[in-house]
């Protein structure tokens, strides 16, 4: 039997959010894909047009998390800087993470937190995403709109057309 | 816990979000709110900024419409009287008592549910019959969904490398 794969989202708090998947690998493997930069530059795909140039990540207590990203108009087009505060190492990583624009101003905080639990050869990960307040949390949820905004509307003008 | 009632009128995106964003027209009000000023049907070109720090550019349609969906989903009280409706036609009493809450209270975020056109309401005799509406609802869920695909389509990446790696490691073995 295959654990469920893919990825799931919940939002058991008003400014949580939990994202769980499983990975097809051992744990320590899923570890240092993630917060390995050479590994990390491998999956964390950026949008068309973006190319990430800077990303450290230091996975010890008090290392450091930088990523910066630069885009056609601007380089650096966005920032990302952090400071793990927890580490065990295979089982549990919290990080603190600030997105600023490339000006510096700064666009959200939060603290994020990996768990990952291994079962034959397989990585159950889970990651908590704590925001500021509710309203950033419901922000970055929306944030994927962008693509289904087309076909959304669509429906929705179907829908709100249909006579009551 | 108790509810609120709900809050008529004024402004309230937060189902939308377009708080965080950099703007290349329009603008909020001074109360920093974005619902007011901005014509009905304007289109506002915003930058969107997400959790992994990526911009997305979009196009905003301030569509009044599908602003009221967005705001009858940022209540507790209207998200809970709609997963009990899931389970088919309530009557309003029956929609209030797990709340809580009075008849007039439930009946005016009943109000906003209709006026979203979530939840539609008939009248039998002396009782009020509210039914789900669910294909609004399952278009304002496609946002989230949204966000669930960007990172799942980092994770299919994620899970290319991780086979990678597992093949690197067995050659090394093989190797030694």
């Amino acid at each position: 039997m295959t654990p469920k794969k893919g990825l799931q989202i919940s939002t058991p708090t008003d400014t949580t959010i939990v994202l769980t998947r499983t990975f097809n690998a051992p744990c320590r493997l899923v570890w240092e894909a993630m917060f390995t930069p050479d590994r990390m530059r491998r999956w964390m795909l950026p949008p068309p047009g973006w190319t990430l140039t800077i990303c450290e990540c230091e996975a010890r207590v008090g290392g450091a998390l930088r990523l910066a990203w630069k885009s056609e108009e601007a380089d650096p087009a966005m920032t990302l800087q952090g400071v793990f505060t927890e580490v065990v190492l295979h089982e549990r990583i919290v990080h603190t993470e600030t997105m600023a624009l490339g000006s510096g101003q700064t666009i959200g905080s939060l603290l994020e937190m990996h768990e990952f639990a291994e079962q034959d050869g397989t990585t159950m990960m889970r990651i908590t995403q704590t925001y500021d307040s509710k309203q950033d949390r419901d922000g970055a949820l929306a944030s994927g709109m962008d693509q289904g905004m087309e076909a959304g509307y669509m429906q929705l003008d179907a829908v709100l057309a249909q006579p009551a | 816990m108790g509810y609120s009632d709900p809050d008529e009128g004024g402004c309230d995106t937060r189902g939308v979000q377009v708080r965080r964003e950099s703007v290349r027209a329009g603008g909020p009000d001074d109360s920093g709110c974005w619902a007011t000023g901005v014509p009905s049907g304007r289109i506002l070109v915003v930058d969107i900024v997400k959790p992994l720090g990526l911009v997305n550019h979009m196009v905003l349609d301030r569509s009044p419409r599908l602003d009221l969906v967005f705001h009858a989903l940022a209540h507790p009280a209207r998200r809970a009287m709609i997963r009990q409706l899931s389970g088919g036609e309530r009557n309003l009493s029956e929609l209030a008592l797990p709340l809580k809450m009075t008849f007039p209270a439930a009946s005016k975020h009943v109000r906003v549910l209709e006026g979203a056109k979530l939840v539609r309401r008939r009248i039998a005799g002396r009782q009020h019959l509210c039914r789900l509406r669910a294909a609004p609802l399952k278009d304002a869920m496609l946002w989230t969904e949204q966000f669930r695909q960007n990172w799942e389509v980092r994770f299919e990446a994620l899970d290319s490398l991780l086979d990678e790696m597992k093949s690197e490691e067995k050659s090394r073995t093989r190797r030694r």
